[in-house]
């Protein structure tokens, strides 16, 4: 099947070839051309890139959630086991989409929080109250929000697991963590 | 609010007009709160009385034509409160006596010293003062910054500027980074809500998740950058809130690859290139075909 499906592309491709050189020998319209062009993976994905960039009207960077993290740790003089797991965490809530409704300064927070309190730390230490400008009550809510979405999450979403449970990140991917 | 006779405005809280030339807080305010006097471009002369506690940072920012201060001994000012308030060809000798004074009181407190240089080396604005070795506009008075810190909390994280390290000037502009970030971060998210789904009828909630799942996979075997990660499905899901045409299901993946695609050009050192991503997007098609 898989042999069969990438054969019959690669004759597709081939066919679109030859109609690309028909219309240039041929000279016709320019926008037919682009249509057959358009067909090919690299045009489409250019195209989806004009798309996007006109759609966000050129807006592209955004203070994300990783930067906020990246001066909370910073703040905190965390070590590098809360980094790894507040990392693992951070990258966790990515696939939610009920957290996209929360701002990234408290993803970030509530990322620091569940790692401080999942390595026996007090989780919420007073620098970090002092930089984020959010109380431990706050930070909580979100961080309850955070752990049922991780608990939800569907079973087949390995890609975040597979990471960090490399030695790389510290294996923290098997961490348990105990609820806020 | 007022202006008295002899045309001095009488500051009772509310923000000054631009127009004035001379002011005077009234004896009911005790903290001058941010951008009071905020671009007042004519102001000459402001007169404090000994009942004001504070100056909030940005005070007394872009008055340009500020000469004249008059302010009794043991104010506090935040470090911000007078900034690109005065340049150094417009200064007077009534603002350079103020700052010698200022001086003088500081160098009897060294370490107290070393804290407000610090403190000013964040305001680049003040540069053309310290080259004339003048104390820039970072006034705290010393006997009371003690206090200052903990009871009036105007600056939030003095305590890790103590910790940080004052051969890395990079350092020194965290605080002020964080507070732009924060400042910025509502309009650069999807609606609170986060309801964009119901605008896209071709896909679904878990579709994102498994996108995202690739994503992040896609992410670790090219060995990118964190940020990029982010910044990823944060285009992604701008796109599919802001984009008027319906995203279809087969087109979802090439919206995430493609926000990849844009997301390591802005974050990543060595962007993957454009026949990387087809290759990765292929075999992924190959093989989601292969399983159905």
């Amino acid at each position: 099947m898989t042999v069969l499906t990438r054969n019959l592309r690669r004759v597709c491709d081939q066919i679109y070839l030859s109609f690309c050189l028909a219309i240039i020998s041929s000279s016709l319209s320019v926008n037919n051309f682009a249509l057959i062009l358009a067909s090919f993976p690299h045009a489409k994905m250019i195209e989806m890139e004009r798309q996007i960039l006109q759609t966000l009207e050129y807006k592209l960077t955004i203070p994300s959630a990783h930067m906020f993290l990246a001066r909370y740790i910073e703040v905190d003089d965390a070590n590098k086991s809360i980094v790894q797991l507040a990392s693992c965490i951070l990258d966790g809530t990515l696939l939610s989409y009920k957290l996209l409704r929360y701002c990234p300064s408290k993803l970030a927070s509530a990322a620091m929080l569940i790692a401080r309190n999942a390595l026996g730390m007090h989780p919420w230490s007073c620098a970090l109250a002092n930089c984020a400008q959010y109380c431990e009550a706050d930070v909580v809510i979100v961080a309850r929000a955070v752990l049922a979405e991780k608990v939800s999450t569907a079973s087949e979403l390995t890609s975040a697991l597979k990471k960090y449970s490399r030695s790389v990140y510290g294996c923290v991917a098997n961490t348990d963590i105990p609820n806020v | 609010m007022d202006r008295d006779d002899v045309g001095i405005f009488l500051y009772t809280g509310t923000r000054a007009p631009s127009d004035i030339v001379n002011a005077r807080i009234d004896r009911s305010i005790t903290a001058i709160p941010v951008g009071a006097f905020c671009d007042c471009v004519a102001l000459e002369s402001v007169e404090l009385h000994d009942g004001v506690m504070t100056v909030e940072s940005n005070a007394f920012n872009g008055c340009c034509s500020l000469r004249r201060i008059v302010m009794p001994s043991d104010n506090v000012f935040d470090g911000r409160s007078f900034m690109l308030s005065v340049d150094s060809s417009k200064k007077s000798l009534e603002i350079q006596q103020w700052l010698d004074s200022i001086r003088s009181k500081i160098e009897h407190h060294t370490a107290e010293r070393n804290k407000l240089l610090r403190e000013a080396a964040r305001i680049n604005c003040c540069a053309s003062i310290e080259e004339e070795n003048d104390i820039p506009f970072v006034i705290q008075e010393s006997n009371r910054s003690n206090e200052s810190a903990s009871t009036m909390n105007s600056s939030p994280c003095s305590h890790t500027q103590d910790k940080m390290d004052d051969s890395d000037p990079g350092n020194c502009y965290g605080e002020d980074i964080y507070e732009y970030f924060r400042s910025k971060e509502a309009d650069s998210t999807v609606t609170p809500t986060a309801t964009y789904m119901d605008g896209q009828p071709y896909i679904n909630v878990s579709m994102r998740s498994i996108l995202v799942d690739w994503l992040i996979e896609v992410h670790m075997k090219f060995k990118l950058e964190p940020a990029t990660l982010y910044l990823n499905v944060n285009i992604v899901d701008r796109y599919l809130a802001k984009a008027t045409v319906k995203v279809k299901r087969s087109q979802l993946q090439l919206v995430g690859v493609t926000a990849l695609f844009l997301a390591s050009k802005y974050e990543d050192i060595y962007p993957p290139e454009l026949k990387d991503m087809v290759y990765i997007c292929d075999s992924a098609h190959t093989k989601s075909e292969a399983s159905v």
